[in-house]
């Protein structure tokens, strides 16, 4: 589906035609997400606005459609992606990491809100993961690779499906006395 | 406790008859999420702004259009 997760009427047809042709969602992966470096003095109402819709309010909008169903059938999976920028902020990235932070607060709080109704609700934080995005970023905001890797215990980049692993792991019937948490998965950067 | 069989953590497909939505899933995290998840047995709907033909051919699927988005 091309769905334009910040425009309410779009989130609500994106869920209603998943429904429709393969039943309630059960799962929901919140990966979606935009990373606009931004320099400070440059982030003005409109972009700030903008990242956090893009980070963190889109999140809310396909939460709040699926979560219906799932308390219905008392069950459910949500299953945040935010970032380590979260936790250890990043210049260039104030908005981005804020709306980041924010997804911990959504899922601690929906945690909360869900647990009675069998719904498990957790984030993720990846590291430095080696994606596609990480390309097109301008060569001067890239962090280079042997920099990256000495801050980490596991001394690899981490790849795509690193996360995916712990997000299908989460996603599973093992986990239903997990919830509210946030795993970091970023090869032992980000220590606490 | 006594975990059932589908309880296990090691189950071959844990999330077998489960359907799963995964937001941005053209790209990176999300597809290669959508490949665990498949791999684990859940049905996978993908959503992913502007590059959705990017991810109907990563997933050799047509892609279908909410009508109030636009590219």
């Amino acid at each position: 589906m091309n769905a334009d997760l910040t425009d309410p009427d779009a989130v609500t047809l994106l869920i209603s035609q998943v429904t429709s042709e393969l039943g309630p969602v059960d799962i929901l992966v919140n990966n979606a997400g935009a990373y606009p470096r931004i320099p400070w003095d440059q982030t003005d109402e409109h972009a700030w606005a903008h990242a956090l819709d893009l980070n963190l309010t889109i999140h809310y909008r396909t939460s709040h459609a699926v979560t219906p169903s799932m308390v219905q059938r008392r069950w459910g999976r949500i299953i945040n992606v935010s970032s380590v920028n979260a936790r250890t902020g990043r210049p260039g990235l104030t908005a981005y990491s804020t709306a980041k932070a924010g997804l911990i607060g959504l899922t601690r709080s929906l945690a909360r809100e869900l647990g009675p109704h069998g719904i498990c609700v957790n984030t993720v934080l990846p590291g430095a993961i080696q994606a596609d995005a990480e390309t097109t970023l301008p060569a001067h905001h890239r962090t280079r690779p042997e920099d990256q890797i000495t801050r980490q215990c596991i001394p690899r980049r981490g790849q795509p499906e690193d996360v995916a692993a712990a997000i299908a792991f989460l996603a599973g019937p093992s986990t239903s006395f997990i919830t509210g948490r946030s795993l970091h998965i970023d090869g032992g950067w980000y220590l606490h | 406790m006594t975990l059932t069989r589908s309880e296990l953590p090691l189950a071959a497909r844990p999330l077998q008859g489960r359907t799963a939505l995964v937001t941005g899933a053209a790209t990176g995290i999300g597809a290669a999420t959508v490949k665990a998840l498949a791999a684990a047995g859940a049905t996978v709907a993908i959503s992913h702004f502007a590059q959705i033909d990017q991810a109907a051919r990563s997933w050799n699927r047509p892609a279908a259009w909410a009508p109030t988005a636009s590219r």
